[in-house]
């Protein structure tokens, strides 16, 4: 056992603090952040991309052959950590990031490593993720949008929904119904890459609670696929997607987010009095604030595990959904708990008058919401731990 | 980073499991409970044949030369199969006092003999106002030529009936705090030396200890004068951790026993494993026993590594504390009523589970430590 960083992997943890220190400004957290979302922020975002290309770290673990710095996992690990406690922007685009180039290196052809792979290290190029539909959320398999052989190209048709930033994406990779005849519901589907400029696609951005929209509905009507948007092999498309959310859900993030909401915190507890008395003496806050610390600590096992295992060539399933479950959870208790001991002022939004810690952790509790449900909900995590993990029998 | 144990670590692990298969079953355990010495002077001595009394101890003592992250394993194991033994009492509480603070010739005397199992070692810290605190020990001792006479009450000392010797945490100057301290190796027949036993939860053996002007000879001080309370601070995290250790161990048990149980019994026509709401409870049952297992590993680890750790070790008695409740009272429900049965072994690890949770500070004590360690 060895529960330190190697020097060489602490160099590199520290190179991406100073590159996040000189990215973003010095007042990023504390209410110089641009609204999440607004077009000012989407520039901020690419232009903060482009310079994490520059940098490498968007293809960090690829194979050299694909322009990729063919670094250990580990240091992907740490950069998702640290950009993360950062909150640095385009968090979620970054997980797409990892999907797509994931899915493209295990199970595009050549000729698509070609295409796609520079624009994604890039920079340039955003991708959109389309799994959901209005008929298939956590039954992923019952996915219906068609896309028809004809021949020379696929026919698509149908509604995806959720497609995170789908409106500024310039692609998006889909499992879609190639198969509906095939035996077995798993090999109807087939992983699609497609252009979201190709006519016939609509997107419609949906408002979500805490007010960033950035959710889609994807619509398809005759959109006309190539036929060598097809990756990997047809009828597969289910395997390659479970695949990637594995990717998704095996974050470092999940343990570095709260650790700053816990400084801040803290911070927040000694620096505020009331009566006359600081916060941070009082024994139930103090309880409080010990505990998430604990519970962000066993947090960080669990994703260190995880890393560990993905490392390790073994298979993350579990490991992995056994992380994205406690993590997502763990988040939902410590916004709620750091409102709860913010009194009233808990409830000022980001860019109110008096408002405390830039409303960070009342947009947080908002979104916290979302956690348990997106990369696949708490139950549907419960459900693979003991089926695939303890061998419990399926329903 | 790694969460694997090397060859060494795997290797004590596979064997201290086949060996406590065989040799500790549940039905010694029971029996155990019961009986007046609790424990088996035949299996104890069969431990120390296999180098587990002095695993930590060097060579030169008789020991195994082996380090705290080593003796986690063992102890998980031995908290796996419940063994009904004077262990972390003989070995990591006094075994590891002396070996710090104790004088070479303590060293000599003892530990070899400690490692043979020849003999048994009990710890005589909390007295009635159950405090983990120096401004708990108010047991005093004074000087009277060659000797100390020893007066007051010590009480939840385990084993003490067994014990050769008692290490007796005792105030030899005014003051509340750390300074004043000193320990003393007494023997445990000392004229004035009264035991009551106490029937505890896991029913293990308790006692309350009366010391009535009991003699001590000044030569079996172990560490300095007035400076005892610096032995005991560096004892604690590792007595704290095998507690720890012994949690995860039953967990880990629980969680098997309990899954393997969702597979076979049947209701409805099916294994109940198959309805979502046990499937839920093992998940999060899996979650907390691995939480438990790397929280207390790390902690482990860092203290075998000489790293600071006081924090990792107050996050992980607090963590496993009320995870290894959680995961009993899940293993309960999904055992439905024969778990509640005495000759189902569930109940054992359910009552054990609340002795560990409360000894060494439970879950709000360690979180007021964790709290003063993190900016508040
Ligand atoms: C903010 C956000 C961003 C997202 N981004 C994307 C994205 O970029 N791309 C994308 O493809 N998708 C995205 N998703 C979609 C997300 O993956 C789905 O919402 C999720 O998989 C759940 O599907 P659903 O919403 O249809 O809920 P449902 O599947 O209808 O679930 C409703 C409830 O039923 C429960 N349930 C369902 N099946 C079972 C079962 N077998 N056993 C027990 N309980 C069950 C669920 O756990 C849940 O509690 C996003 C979602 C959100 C909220």
């Amino acid at each position: 056992m060895d529960f330190t960083f190697t020097e060489e992997q602490d160099k590199f943890r520290q190179e991406v603090k100073d590159f996040l220190a000189k990215q973003l400004p010095a007042d990023w957290l504390t209410g110089g952040a641009p609204e999440e979302e607004t077009d000012e922020w989407w520039e901020f975002t690419k232009k903060f991309l482009l310079a994490m290309a520059d940098k490498g770290w968007l293809s960090l673990t690829w194979p050299k052959e694909y322009g990729g710095q063919e670094r250990p996992l580990w240091e992907d690990a740490i950069l998702g950590e640290e950009l993360a406690y950062a909150r640095a922007p385009g968090m979620d685009y970054w997980y797409r990031w990892k999907m797509i180039s994931a899915l493209l290196l295990n199970f595009g052809n050549d000729e698509q490593k070609r295409k796609h792979l520079p624009g994604i290290a890039s920079g340039e190029v955003h991708w959109a993720q389309g799994f959901s539909e209005p008929e298939a959320g956590s039954d992923l398999g019952a996915t219906k949008v068609r896309a028809e052989d004809k021949g020379d190209h696929w026919l698509v048709n149908g509604q995806k929904i959720w497609t995170t930033g789908a409106h500024r994406s310039n692609w998006c990779f889909a499992p879609m119904m190639t198969d509906p005849d095939a035996e077995k519901r798993s090999r109807r589907l087939s992983m699609l890459l497609i252009d979201m400029s190709t006519p016939g696609i609509t997107v419609n951005v949906m408002e979500s609670m805490e007010g960033a929209s950035h959710v889609c509905e994807t619509f398809f009507d005759d959109v006309r696929v190539p036929k060598e948007n097809l990756v990997g092999e047809r009828g597969r498309g289910w395997l390659a997607a479970m695949a990637l959310v594995n990717i998704e859900r095996s974050g470092t993030g999940f343990a570095s987010l709260p650790q700053r909401v816990l400084e801040q915190l803290v911070q927040y507890a000694n620096e505020t009095k009331c009566n006359g008395v600081p916060l941070a003496q009082d024994l139930v806050i103090r309880s409080k604030l010990a505990q998430i610390a604990i519970e962000i600590e066993v947090c960080r096992m669990l994703a260190y595990r995880t890393a560990w295992v993905q490392n390790t060539g073994q298979d993350v399933t579990s490991v992995g959904a056994m992380i994205k479950l406690f993590g997502s959870e763990m988040m939902q208790r410590i916004s709620n708990t750091g409102l709860q001991i913010m009194g009233p002022y808990g409830q000022l939004e980001p860019g109110s008058k008096r408002t405390q810690i830039a409303g960070l952790i009342e947009r947080d509790y908002l979104w916290n919401v979302s956690m348990t449900i997106a990369g696949g909900t708490s139950e549907i995590q419960r459900i693979i731990i003991s089926t695939i993990g303890l061998g419990l029998p399926r329903m | 980073m790694d969460f694997a144990l090397n060859e060494e670590q795997e290797m004590l692990r596979k064997m201290s499991r086949d060996f406590l298969e065989n040799e500790c079953p549940k039905s010694l355990v029971r029996e155990m409970e019961e009986d007046e010495k609790g424990y088996s002077p035949e299996l104890w001595k069969k431990m120390a044949e296999l180098g587990w009394m002095g695993l930590v101890f060097p060579a030169e003592y008789g020991g195994e030369g082996m380090n705290f992250l080593d003796l986690t394993v063992l102890i998980e194991e031995l908290g796996r199969a419940l063994v009904p033994a004077p262990y972390l009492s003989t070995v990591v509480y006094c075994g590891y006092a002396i070996l710090a603070a104790g004088t070479e010739e303590q060293k000599k005397e003892l530990l070899p003999k400690i490692a043979k199992g020849d003999l048994i070692l009990t710890l005589a810290l909390t007295e009635p106002s159950a405090s983990w605190e120096p401004s708990g020990v108010e047991v005093k001792a004074v000087p009277e030529g060659d000797d100390f006479v020893i007066s007051g009450t010590k009480l939840f000392i385990s084993d003490a009936h067994i014990a050769d010797y008692l290490l007796c945490v005792t105030r030899t100057k005014e003051s509340k705090g750390e300074d004043g301290i000193t320990l003393f190796l007494v023997d445990a027949k000392s004229p004035g030396i009264s035991l009551t036993p106490l029937k505890t939860i896991a029913s293990d053996k308790q006692f309350e200890v009366v010391f009535d002007k009991v003699k001590v000879p000044k030569k079996n001080m172990v560490g300095e004068l007035d400076r005892g309370w610096d032995v005991i601070k560096d004892m604690l995290p590792k007595a704290t951790l095998a507690q720890c250790a012994l949690m995860v161990g039953g967990a880990q048990q629980v969680l098997e026993m309990s899954v393997n149980y969702a597979k076979e019994r049947v209701q409805f026509g099916r294994p109940i494993g198959s309805f979502q709401a046990i499937q839920h409870k093992c998940a999060d049952m899996a979650t907390d026993v691995d939480g438990c297992r790397f929280i207390t590993y790390q902690a482990a680890w860092k203290l075998s590594e000489d790293l600071p750790c006081a924090l990792d070790v107050s996050m992980a008695k607090a963590w496993v504390s009320e995870a290894y409740r959680r995961t009993c009272v899940e293993g309960h429900q999904i055992h439905g009523g024969i778990g509640f049965i005495k000759d189902h072994d569930m109940q054992l690890y359910y009552r054990r589970a609340k002795a560990s949770e409360l000894i060494f500070g439970d879950a709000d004590y360690h979180r007021e430590l964790v709290a003063q360690q993190i900016g508040l």
